[in-house]
């Protein structure tokens, strides 16, 4: 039995709606009896013979803190933070008690039923072999290193290097704001502080006008625009980071200022309108570039310019789950082997939606989000890098789907269970580093040749271009420039039988 | 397997969280993607497990919707007391319901917000006359003080194993959304009782 607090005694009498049978009361009133107590005093008991597991996240380098997770059969969990060492001690209590023999991964057998509970220790070391070669080559983006990008009139003067630089460091937090803007599109890299400043004042002329037009509307406009946007983004504003001290408290301006912001946009881009988890991306832009307008048209930007886009086609969020599913089967192929066994419902990935959607908003704490967003922004090497952060987490924290044989529900609720438990740093630092990898590969399936297409070359003359083979995955009978056509018949399967013509392509800059 | 479906901001999760947790969740975002929560429940001395799948109120993707919707028993289609529009959007969501999971799903209408009553625009009448011509069971709740909620889950859930009991429903047809308790499950309670009970226990 584990016990993290004393309990008080509690006279509980548990109630339930049906308790025809004698018999199964008792044993109901007990778990009753527990889930009250845990609910008032924070007890947490369970018998850990019937656990499925004990694992211990080291999340700094000198493993002293992190996490010690228990999880049920049923893919509950429980997690026990600990912010100020100690978890170290814990581990050797662990390490010396028999029952606790550490498993690992190859001794494991997939059987069904488990006699014996499975305890492992992750340390967050990722072995150097895995990390990115120029992996600690950038510090974080602050005051000083910025200025020394920018030239006397106030130009970036080597866009790529700048990139890259927020690739691997970061922004720092006083200068996001600042930096945002360009990483957006809403400035131009070559764009001089006067000609910004010019800029700024026309888009905000522009955004007023935008605004006229929403508050111009007829009666009968103004009806079916509150019934198809309006109705929506009133209930969403009110609810997207309250938490956050910029949108705290009863009637703050700021939630206003993001509700015109997502309306006037609506007005803007009809096509997109409104969807949610727009909300989600503005509301940390408004909290940085703290002017409406700018904010307006870096929100245009992002939605323009980057991937993840909260957009509501179908297509776009096909195509990303399709690169998805393609850089899975590659980087990670024990893992889609697991979704394949689970058919159409597994291969959707509905786990990671929200991941995509929101850009991993949800999924880590704000400061660690923010770094990936900008990661993400900065397109280096690879305009999808959201897709290599999705890779990164399932290889760090999936291992429980393939070894117990997740199915779909269950994923999405073990994935579900992590969100705001997992360590961004190190998702981060493995994605960078599977970037590397992939870009080592000398050849790649034609699925992903768009991987790379948009992020420039920067100082080289070439860019990442490798040969590139055809898949034999293509919808329908759509013939493949880097293989020609596909039979019709089984679609699965066929990989690597064919006689893959390989193309090499080489591209020089004018 | 259970959903719950309705217009955004209408209280699904904040129903499934009150559900589960026997607590109102204040600080709760709008729904991104598919989420999930179960629970087990005593219904007429059967123990049975809840699956439930709560999703965004604003529907994106298709090829989502159809997992989602898939295979599902029983649903919660959740409307507001105090907004009209939530209400007029209900017969939608229930030919999407019947189309994509099964014309035999089990419904329950939620009017929710209950505690709101001075806001009220959807009266009870109304709404129940509405259920009786869907053939929907009706309850109005609160996810906020908690009332009726269990009630509508149990209720579900109990029409479900009726309809199984009279043979209306075959759990062992594929994506009947419904399972008899696997070995896992059955350890987590008692060996003699689950003996007892393995013949007729559903544990979906």
């Amino acid at each position: 039995t584990c016990s993290t607090s004393s309990a008080s005694s509690l006279d509980t009498s548990a109630q339930f709606q049906e308790s025809n049978g004698q018999t199964q009361s008792t044993r109901w009133d007990e778990q009753q009896k527990v889930f009250t107590l845990e609910q008032v005093c924070g007890v947490f008991r369970v018998d850990l013979g019937q656990m499925r597991s004990l694992r211990l996240f080291f999340s700094d380098e000198n493993c002293t803190c992190g996490q010690l997770v228990v999880a049920s059969r049923e893919s509950q969990y429980k997690i026990f933070h600990f912010h100020h060492g100690g978890l170290d001690k814990l581990s050797e209590v662990f390490q010396q008690w028999k029952y606790c023999t550490e498993t690992h991964l190859k001794d494991q057998q997939l059987s069904e039923q488990k006699t014996c509970m499975q305890f492992s220790i992750r340390r967050p070391k990722l072995p150097s072999a895995e990390t990115h070669p120029e992996e600690s080559s950038s510090r974080r983006l602050d005051v000083s290193a910025w200025l020394q990008h920018l030239n006397q009139a106030g130009q970036v003067q080597e866009e790529y290097r700048l990139r890259k630089a927020i690739f691997f460091g970061g922004i720092d937090i006083s200068i996001r704001g600042e930096v945002w803007p360009f990483l957006l599109h809403y400035y131009s890299y070559e764009s001089t502080s006067e000609e910004r400043e010019a800029l700024r004042l026309q888009k905000r002329k522009e955004y007023f006008e935008i605004q006229e037009k929403r508050l111009s509307m007829s009666p009968d406009e103004q009806k079916d625009f509150w019934r198809q946007v309006q109705f929506t983004v009133d209930k969403d504003v009110v609810r997207t980071d309250r938490s956050n001290q910029f949108f705290r408290g009863e009637g703050n301006p700021n939630v206003e200022t993001m509700r015109r912001i997502l309306l006037n946009y609506a007005v803007f881009n009809p096509a997109i309108g409104y969807s949610q988890g727009m909300s989600d991306l503005v509301a940390p832009l408004l909290a940085e570039v703290l002017d409406e307008s700018d904010t307006f048209w870096c929100f245009v930007g992002l939605m323009q310019n980057t991937i993840f886009i909260s957009s509501p086609r179908d297509e776009d969020m096909e195509k990303q789950l399709l690169y998805l599913r393609e850089l899975l089967r590659l980087m990670h192929p024990r893992f889609h082997q697991h979704l394949c066994a689970l058919g159409e419902d597994g291969l959707q990935l509905l786990f990671c939606h929200r991941w995509i959607l929101l850009c991993f908003k949800r999924e880590f704490p704000e400061a660690e989000a923010l770094r990936m967003w900008e990661a993400c922004w900065a397109h280096y090497q690879t305009d999808y890098f959201h897709l290599f952060i999705c890779v990164a987490i399932v290889v760090i924290y999936g291992d429980d789907v393939i070894e117990q044989q997740l199915a779909t529900d269950q994923m999405l609720l073990h994935f579900g269970n992590l969100a705001m438990h997992m360590n961004g740093e190190l998702v981060l630092r493995k994605a960078r580093s599977l970037l590397y990898q992939f870009h080592l590969l000398p050849r790649i399936p034609c699925s992903l040749h768009e991987l790379c297409k948009l992020c420039g070359t920067g100082m080289w003359d070439s860019g990442f271009i490798p040969a590139v083979e055809c898949s034999g995955h293509h919808p329908e009978s759509e013939s493949c420039p880097y293989g020609g056509l596909v039979e019709e018949s089984s679609p699965e399967g066929s990989e690597g039988k064919r006689g893959l013509k390989t193309r090499d392509v080489f591209a020089f800059r004018k | 397997k259970f959903l719950v479906i309705g217009n955004a901001g209408t209280g699904k999760s904040c129903l499934l969280h009150q559900f589960i947790e026997k607590k109102f969740k204040d600080d709760s975002n709008h729904t991104i993607g598919v989420e999930f929560g179960s629970k087990i429940i005593n219904v007429g001395g059967k123990y049975v497990k809840l699956q439930i799948w709560d999703t965004a109120g604003q529907e994106r993707f298709r090829s989502v919707t159809r997992s989602y919707y898939r295979g599902a028993a029983g649903a919660l289609l959740v409307y507001d007391i105090t907004s009209r529009e939530t209400y007029n959007a209900l017969t939608n969501w229930l030919t999407d319901a019947r189309m994509l999971a099964s014309q035999n799903i089990v419904i329950i209408l939620c009017g929710n917000k209950k505690d709101l009553d001075a806001d009220r625009e959807v009266t009870f009448l109304e709404a129940s006359r509405f259920a009786q011509e869907n053939e929907l069971m009706f309850l109005e709740t609160s996810a906020l003080t908690g009332e009726n909620v269990e009630e509508a889950f149990v209720q579900c859930a109990r029409k479900i194993l009726n309809k199984i009991e009279s043979g209306e429903l075959d759990p062992e047809r594929m994506g009947s959304g419904i399972q008899y308790g696997d070995a896992a499950l059955r350890q987590l309670r008692s060996p003699r009782r689950a003996q007892a009970q393995s013949a007729q226990e559903c544990g979906c």
